[in-house]
């Protein structure tokens, strides 16, 4: 079995309650860096060579080092629970599962970057979650881990749940910090970047949920011992949401560097009723579609992901089967990025909707033949160009499925309809 | 501090710390921007400003709106990728589009109109159905709405909340389907509202006012300074065949920045409206046309002491004190003359007239003061009455004892704000002249009326509360037989006194400078079209 890290207790008697956490060794590491400068903590967590595991892989420590060090104004944290992107649950099952986990590393966070009052943006449909979480809080204030003086140093911390309303756009570091004080969200034009401006035009950390919880192993065990896990450039262990066609869809912790249809394989049982794989999506539904083969040829980390011309995202691992048509796939897909762009730049905007609308057409045997080059064409004028990279999730999947399985959109636009009528949908959204 | 920064290969020495789209601009290099604007700042949602930037890892894109220029910096603003970002930006935002331009009251001054032209000019690929919106929602008494023609540009959001201090627009809903609207049951309210039209790129925020005016194409354009109020806003007067159809603010930063109040936007509907357009005099107790040499000629006899005057014509009752009146929407020349006219006359007395009631201020432009020129009837030290309705009542004590002596009566320029205080003055003359664009009720008391000249027909300065003297230019003919203030007043004092009279302006100008010590050493012939504050002269 593979290396767990976060996962260790997902599978002991109550292992969300405080007494399971620390009998496993829980707030070692919080009792351990009191005193240390914050410095200090910050390059081990550099050294560690931890990257936001929220999809964009940034390096966490350098992160960390954006936000200034001689401000009088006061710096917050915004714990980022609100994972929005389709094939992701990674997070869902650490609040759910081993939330003390997620608390100790947002103490780690704050101790290390001198903030004194951390933002828990949880997607408002995790309510189960949400009372989890708010129980472990309370728990850790009731045992001083949290609050003032927190044991008996002169740390101070305060913890708020913040509860989203069901926007995918508030996973984006500034909309979710729009949304946090209140305001429609959607995107900030950067710079300037959170660390120097944001929650409440204050200096704020943006981290993922796993990213935080993984912070506990690294203090505990030292930046090395989670170096020396992984690969050299994709250190420590993630949480992959398996779903789609596969028999047994779950969150799996690997240590990167599995070849991808092995882990699949291996960790989820192979494709669902023993049915040929025709491609995988690595990295939430932002990121490009793989073959088959090419997911038979790359291994699971940052670095081969993105020479393989997709991306490690948010390590939601989305199985097709032969069974799936693609040209529904990418109906889905678009319709949800189309729902989903907060609508200030027009590319994105207008970009989205065209793409869902033409996905559509041609999906339900409208489509015409020149609408496959039109989809390819318009989506590098949707790439790069816009706030946020939202407009970017939406068409970068796009040109990969068109590219990689053209001859089923012209089977499409031959037949005038879809020659898997009745395939099953992923994602389940309709 | 200058800084050196190269654009499309051109090096060029500018200011540190400006706005890449600003500083674009000031070297010629025009950047396309929707929702950026200099009085708003950047927003950063249109993507129309992009730029390329030369950069270690190569050319990135920057929106020019939100990069600060540094010192080395290298910039590309004509490669074919900017010109495709650009196209392409243009396409998604007329995809759903209605396109209905012809009916359009943007049509001729609308960015996305024109950007087509410059950037885009291909058909659009789209082939579904256009989104329909809702269109021509009224949002108030000044403003509406049309949610198709809207590029979300939220231009007009941020002035409301920004500069006009209170939140009344917003955009709902999102992506495709996101909308402009006003808070549910609410409308738009703001004093300042109709900035948002010329704000808006398109015509998705249109004036109730100016809604089908008039095409924009047929209109000119002239430079000109509000005369609401005290502030004195600079505008532009936009006309036609004579009309003005509708005022837009001017860019002046010491002034007013790039907006005006809506109540100063409104008030032009006087220079349209009831104009004087010939010249009278009072036959057997009517008032009859004229020329304007009779007119001018009966003036005279008033002014001149008394018995000069001709049996039963106008200035048959000419006798005793006169008593000048002059509207405090007056140019600095028509003030400047009157003072000479009086000092001419022996019997006379000038006063300056405060007579338009106060009206809203706050501290964004409106001024409590409704009339443009009240400092340089200070600066040039004449005496003030307060015929203000609600005014303090100051004037009619020092009028009061010319008044019950009876006197002549000579009135220049009141041609809206007509007080009783102002109808009682007049009743109580034993001649009243006036000279006034437009028609009031003072005209039914008038023995004789000499059809002057709006703010929009005439040139002269005038100085705002803050001592920044502005120019007026000539926008529009003058109507009918009207005659110049300054003009009218300039005879008068060749009849009397030829030496005393004037070439043209530029000499009536010069002896301000000469004659007024609060004047001396300005140059008043040398007034731009944004003006100058008194202080910042050289004096000498």
């Amino acid at each position: 079995m593979s290396k767990k890290i976060l996962s260790a207790n997902f599978d002991l008697p109550d292992s969300h309650a405080l007494r399971v956490y620390e009998e496993t060794g829980g707030y070692r590491a919080i009792r351990k860096i009191l005193g240390t400068p914050g410095d200090e903590i910050i390059e081990e967590v550099k050294k560690s060579g931890l990257r936001g595991r929220g999809g964009a892989g940034f390096p966490a420590g350098v992160k960390w080092g954006f936000v200034p060090k001689d401000t009088d104004q006061p710096k917050y944290l915004c714990v980022n629970a609100d994972e929005g992107e389709p094939g992701t649950f990674k997070d869902r099952q650490i609040m759910e599962q081993n939330p003390h986990m997620l608390i100790e590393g947002i103490l780690i966070c704050s101790y290390a970057v001198g903030i004194e009052r951390a933002y828990v943006y949880v997607r408002g449909e995790y309510v189960f979650q949400i009372q989890r979480l708010a129980a472990a809080i309370a728990e850790a204030y009731g045992s001083g881990y949290l609050g003032k003086n927190i044991l008996g140093s002169d740390f101070n911390l305060d913890v708020v749940i913040h509860r989203g309303a069901g926007a995918y756009i508030c996973g984006e570091e500034t909309g979710l910090i729009e949304s946090l004080e209140g305001k429609k969200g959607q995107p900030r034009a950067k710079p300037p970047f959170p660390a120097v401006v944001g929650a409440f035009g204050c200096p704020t950390v943006v981290n993922n949920v796993e990213t935080l919880s993984s912070l506990p192993f690294i203090i505990n065990e030292g930046a090395s011992a989670y170096a020396a896990i992984g690969t050299a450039k994709s250190t420590g262990t993630m949480l992959f949401s398996v779903s789609g066609m596969v028999e047994k869809p779950g969150v799996y912790e690997e240590a990167f560097g599995v070849n991808l249809v092995e882990f699949i394989e291996e960790r989820a049982g192979g494709v669902l009723g023993g049915k040929a794989l025709k491609a995988v999506i690595p990295g939430g539904s932002s990121a490009p579609i793989l073959t088959a083969d090419e997911a038979r040829n790359t291994v699971l980390d940052y670095e081969a992901l993105a020479e393989a011309g997709s991306m490690l995202g948010s390590g939601a691992i989305i199985v097709l089967s032969e069974d799936v048509c693609i040209v529904k796939a990418l109906q889905v897909i678009t319709r949800f990025y189309s729902h989903e762009s907060c609508g200030q730049c027009p590319p994105c905007r207008h970009g989205t909707y065209w793409l869902a609308r033409i996905a559509d057409r041609i999906e339900n045997g409208r489509g015409e033949p020149d609408d496959i080059d039109l989809l390819l064409s318009i989506c590098p004028e949707m790439m790069g160009r816009t706030i946020c990279v939202l407009c970017d999730a939406a068409a970068m999947p796009t040109e990969s499925y068109v590219k990689k399985f053209r001859e089923e959109f012209e089977e499409h636009i031959r037949l005038k309809k879809c020659p898997m009528d009745g395939a099953p949908r992923l994602l389940g959204i309709e | 501090m200058s800084i050196s920064i190269k654009i499309d290969g051109k090096t060029y020495d500018v200011p540190e710390g400006g706005r890449l789209i600003d500083v674009c601009h000031d070297v010629g290099i025009e950047i396309p921007h929707f929702c950026y604007h200099p009085g708003l700042g950047p927003d950063g949602n249109c993507r129309m400003c992009q730029v390329e930037l030369i950069t270690g890892r190569g050319p990135i894109l920057a929106i020019s709106c939100k990069t600060t220029v540094t010192d080395g910096m290298e910039v590309v603003t004509s490669s074919e990728r900017i010109k495709q970002v650009r196209a392409s930006v243009e396409e998604f935002l007329l995809l759903d589009h209605p396109l209905d331009c012809p009916i359009c009251d943007k049509a001729g001054e609308c960015t996305l109109q024109d950007y087509y032209y410059e950037y885009d000019l291909q058909d659009s690929r789209m082939k579904f159905p256009r989104e329909k919106k809702r269109k021509a929602i009224v949002l108030g008494e000044t403003l509406v709405l049309d949610q198709e023609r809207c590029i979300l540009c939220n231009r007009c959001v941020r002035f409301l909340s920004d500069i006009a201090g209170k939140e009344e627009l917003f955009i709902a809903g999102r992506g495709h389907e996101s909308y402009l609207t006003t808070f549910p049951g609410r409308e738009v309210t703001s004093p300042y509202s109709l900035n948002t039209v010329d704000l808006c790129p398109v015509g998705a925020l249109t004036s109730r006012d100016f809604r089908f005016s008039s095409p924009t194409w047929f209109l000119s354009r002239s430079p000109s300074v509000c005369n609401t109020c005290s502030r004195g806003c600079n505008i532009e007067i936009d006309h036609k065949s004579g009309k003005i159809h509708r005022l837009r603010p001017r860019h002046n930063e010491s002034v007013n920045s790039y907006w005006m109040c809506d109540e100063g936007r409104l008030n032009y509907k006087f220079v349209n409206e009831n104009r004087l357009k010939e010249f009278k005099v009072t036959r057997g107790g009517k008032k009859v046309a004229a020329s304007s040499e009779t007119a001018v000629r009966e003036i005279l006899s008033a002014l001149r002491p008394a018995g000069s005057g001709t049996p039963g014509s106008s200035s048959e009752a000419a006798a005793g004190e006169i008593l000048i009146l002059a509207s405090l929407t007056c140019t600095i020349e028509e003030l400047f003359l009157l003072k000479k006219l009086n000092g001419i006359l022996t019997a006379a007395n000038l006063y300056a007239v405060r007579h338009v009631p106060d009206g809203e201020e706050d501290n964004i432009l409106r001024k409590a003061d409704r009339h443009p020129n009240l400092k340089s009837a200070e600066l040039l030290e004449l005496s003030i009455v307060d015929l203000r309705e609600d005014g303090a009542g100051t004037g009619m004590s020092d009028i009061e004892g010319i008044l019950s002596r009876g006197c002549t009566l000579l009135c220049v320029g009141f041609n809206y704000g007509i007080s009783k205080a102002l109808l009682d003055v007049f009743s109580r003359a034993r001649t009243a002249i006036i000279a006034a664009a437009c028609e009031t009720p003072l005209m039914d008391k008038a023995t004789i009326v000499v059809p002057a000249l709006t703010f929009s027909e005439k040139e002269g300065l005038v100085i705002n509360f803050q001592g920044h003297i502005q120019r007026l230019h000539t926008a529009l003919a003058p109507q009918g037989e009207s005659m110049n203030e300054w003009k009218l007043v300039n005879n008068l004092i060749s009849m009397l006194d030829a030496s005393k009279s004037f070439e043209n302006i530029t000499e009536v100008r010069r002896a301000v400078r000469e004659e007024e010590s609060a004047f001396a050493g300005v140059d008043l012939n040398a007034i731009g079209l944004t003006g100058v504050r008194i202080e910042s002269l050289p004096i000498g």
